[in-house]
């Protein structure tokens, strides 16, 4: 994260997240703010999730019953590519030349467009944010707003390259890109969504969008695949609907969201409408390992992203820079646990712990705790001779104040050093915008001592 | 809380304040014996190890944690002018001595008698004022993620500030955003770090304060540095300096 900040220049992407965000804390602080309701939600959503997480397994096969009894067909992948084969086998065997989707974390998570495109089918994007940037070749550079770092004009740019000529206006945007998508939720054999919650007792999901196109997604093709993260389960539909509530109020401080679809199973012949085949994949992606581990407490996060919203790191370092789909506190908690690639191990420094995010988390996740423990696992072995000396000095008065005496001529040195001759060490970050501090060479104690000394000498 | 007896309080400077900033150590005496309070220095004292913990240095930590109740045993009430060590000292220290049953103890003991100084004085002491004059430029106050989060205490500092006389406090916008130091972060994400340091310090600017108040002896620090490159002008001062009339 470190080299990756997002270009100084770049006033206007820093601009527009700014923005964003501010205008997201708003809604949430004049919708959600009473901390009455907020702890009440906070306890039932815990306490169903932990439910639920206790015994997973006896509720997954409740969940699988429940989908099967209404003509669903349950898949469970283990990792992201046995995810991406079986939506691929199902795709292919409804001969889908086209697939529309909604906009899913979790197929993000798996890269499931790529591997689809190499397969021949065309998959195409529906919320407009995803849409964006599916177009234009990019992660999504926060969980709400995948493309809120692209200007409209931007988009207008893009948009009249691939379409045809448009107007920056958002509504000339929204309407070119609605007759774009209509003609391919029209042609769509398959259409796929995400899953933001799903009740155990009965086999039914809740999709939950404000645009409207996962109830297209899910609804018009003939076949709904739904790829789910294993933690997503709740027990009952009382329990869905306190999350589908909770969800859009940590959000947005919005009681609800303007589309809930709430799906169980196929559509059958009772309904006659509704897609035909409903399959609902079901990933673990390092998930019930996290679940047995330390880092247990993040299965619990509902992507609601008010951790982003509220990290004043993120608010200035980007969505893309954690180097994942997903961003900020959450993100640096939960990417190690799916993925465990080279350079994760940095995304626990990548906080002040300042514990905003805790805070503001609906589900009240310890998120900088477990980021603590991330740093605490990771204490890198290089490093032990300058821990060890750290405490010989810290936990010893006498050396301490030997060491404040030694430290003044070596931070005066420094000090008078300009910035290219400076020798490497944690001292060439903090100069970056910043003095060293002044060291007088005595400490307090020692002045105290020394006054009291004189007064009774 | 004001159930603990009125017992004289022991000082812990915390070890900023002890090698860098004695001038805040000094306001912060000086505030307690106003308050007509006696209080004892343990000559032993050392740093607390919350820097280390942060860091993830957890034997480190240990070490230095150990020192530091061997330091203050037998204490019955402890304040420092350092919301974010007290929140280490509260929070973290019993948990980290739990090997030792005996100091583990002894650290949930102090624990519980440990305070930030302006809770001591509105908790602890059921006091509304430190009873000097508000800095006479304006000023306005950063609360630190320490005081204000870690130990929750969102009023005292307020209560106290609100009490002085003479010049109003002045709203600083989004008081209770962090200033970007975090101990370790601000050496391993230095742009990130000096970027919300620099908007702190323009919050205050914006404020139009010419003096900022600073909760949290490492925030001071970082701010305080901030300032000496940036901003010259704007005077830094630590709560405790602002309670014990300073600048006034």
């Amino acid at each position: 994260m470190k080299k990756r900040l997002m270009p100084v220049g770049d006033s206007k992407r820093a601009d527009a997240l700014a923005g964003f965000t501010e205008r997201l804390r708003n809604l949430r602080e004049s919708g959600f703010s009473d901390p009455g309701l907020i702890s009440a939600f906070r306890e039932r959503a815990r306490a169903a999730k932990l439910e639920y997480l206790s015994r997973p397994d006896h509720y997954l096969g409740m969940l699988a019953d429940g989908v099967e009894a209404r003509g669903g067909q349950v898949h469970f992948a283990a990792d992201a590519d046995e995810a991406r084969v079986q939506i691929k086998a199902i795709c292919q065997q409804a001969g889908a030349s086209q697939v529309v989707k909604g906009k899913s974390m979790t197929c993000e998570e798996i890269e499931l467009n790529p591997s689809l495109e190499a397969a021949g089918i065309q998959i195409t994007e529906t919320d407009m944010g995803e849409f964006i940037i599916q177009l234009a070749g990019e992660p999504p550079f926060h969980i709400l707003g995948p493309a809120m770092h692209k200007t409209r004009e931007e988009v207008a740019e893009l948009f009249s390259r691939l379409f045809e000529p448009v107007s920056p206006e958002p509504a000339d945007l929204t309407a070119l890109a609605r007759k774009v998508l209509r003609r391919r939720f029209m042609e769509a054999e398959v259409g796929i969504t995400g899953v933001n919650a799903m009740a155990c007792d009965s086999g039914t999901l809740a999709v939950i969008t404000n645009e409207g196109n996962g109830r297209f997604c899910s609804t018009l093709p003939r076949v709904h695949i739904a790829v789910m993260g294993l933690e997503k389960a709740v027990p009952t539909l009382q329990d869905l609907a306190l999350i589908s509530s909770l969800l859009p109020r940590a959000s947005l401080g919005w009681p609800i969201s303007s589309y809930v679809s709430w799906i169980s199973g196929a559509a059958g012949r009772a309904h006659g409408a509704g897609p035909e085949e409903f399959h609902l994949v079901i990933l673990d992606n390092g998930r019930s390992q996290a679940l047995a581990g330390p880092y247990w407490e993040i299965l619990l996060c509902l992507r609601c992203s008010s951790c982003l919203n509220y990290c004043p790191v993120y608010n200035i370092a980007g969505g893309h820079e954690y180097g994942s789909v997903y961003a900020g506190p959450m993100g640096s908690v939960l990417t190690p646990l799916l993925r465990g690639g080279p350079g994760d191990e940095r995304l626990s420094q990548a906080s002040t712990l300042c514990g905003r995010c805790k805070e503001k988390c609906p589900m009240g996740i310890d998120l900088p705790g477990l980021l603590l423990k991330r740093r605490q696992e990771q204490a890198p072995p290089l490093h032990r001779l300058m821990p060890k000396l750290a405490a010989e000095i810290l936990s010893k008065r006498g050396l301490f104040e030997s060491a404040c005496r030694l430290a003044r001529p070596l931070i005066n040195a420094l000090s008078r050093l300009d910035d290219d001759h400076l020798p490497p060490g944690p001292w060439r970050g903090w100069r970056q915008g910043r003095e060293l501090p002044k060291i007088k060479g005595s400490t307090l104690l020692g002045d105290l001592r020394h006054r009291k000394g004189r007064e009774n000498g | 809380m004001n159930n603990l007896p009125t017992l004289q309080p022991r000082f812990f400077a915390t070890c900023l304040v002890d090698s860098l900033y004695p001038q805040v150590g000094q306001a912060a005496l000086r505030v307690l014996s106003r308050l007509g309070l006696k209080p004892g220095i343990p000559p032993k004292q050392v740093c607390c190890g919350q820097s280390l913990y942060k860091a993830g240095q957890v034997e480190a930590a240990r070490k230095v944690a150990r020192a530091w109740v061997r330091a203050f045993s037998g204490s019955a009430v402890i304040v420092s002018p350092s919301g974010s060590c007290v929140a280490h000292v509260r929070h973290a220290l019993p948990q980290l001595l739990e090997p030792w049953p005996e100091l583990a103890l002894e650290a949930k003991n102090l624990a519980a008698r440990t305070f930030e100084l302006s809770q001591f004085i509105f908790r602890v002491l059921g006091r509304e004022s430190t009873g000097v004059q508000a800095p006479a430029q304006p000023w306005t106050y950063h609360p630190s993620c320490g005081l204000h989060r870690s130990l929750g205490e969102d009023e005292a500092p307020y209560r106290l500030l609100d009490g002085l006389s003479g010049r109003a406090r002045l709203e600083l916008p989004d008081a209770e955003l962090c200033c970007g130091f975090g101990g370790p972060f601000s050496v391993s994400h230095p742009e990130i770090s000096s970027r919300m340091m620099a908007d702190k310090l323009d919050a205050a600017r914006q404020a139009g304060a010419e003096v900022l108040v600073v909760g949290d002896v490492g925030c001071f620090m970082h701010l305080s540095c901030g300032a000496a490159k940036s901003d010259p002008d704007l005077k830094l001062i630590h709560l405790a300096q602002a309670l014990a009339g300073e600048e006034a």
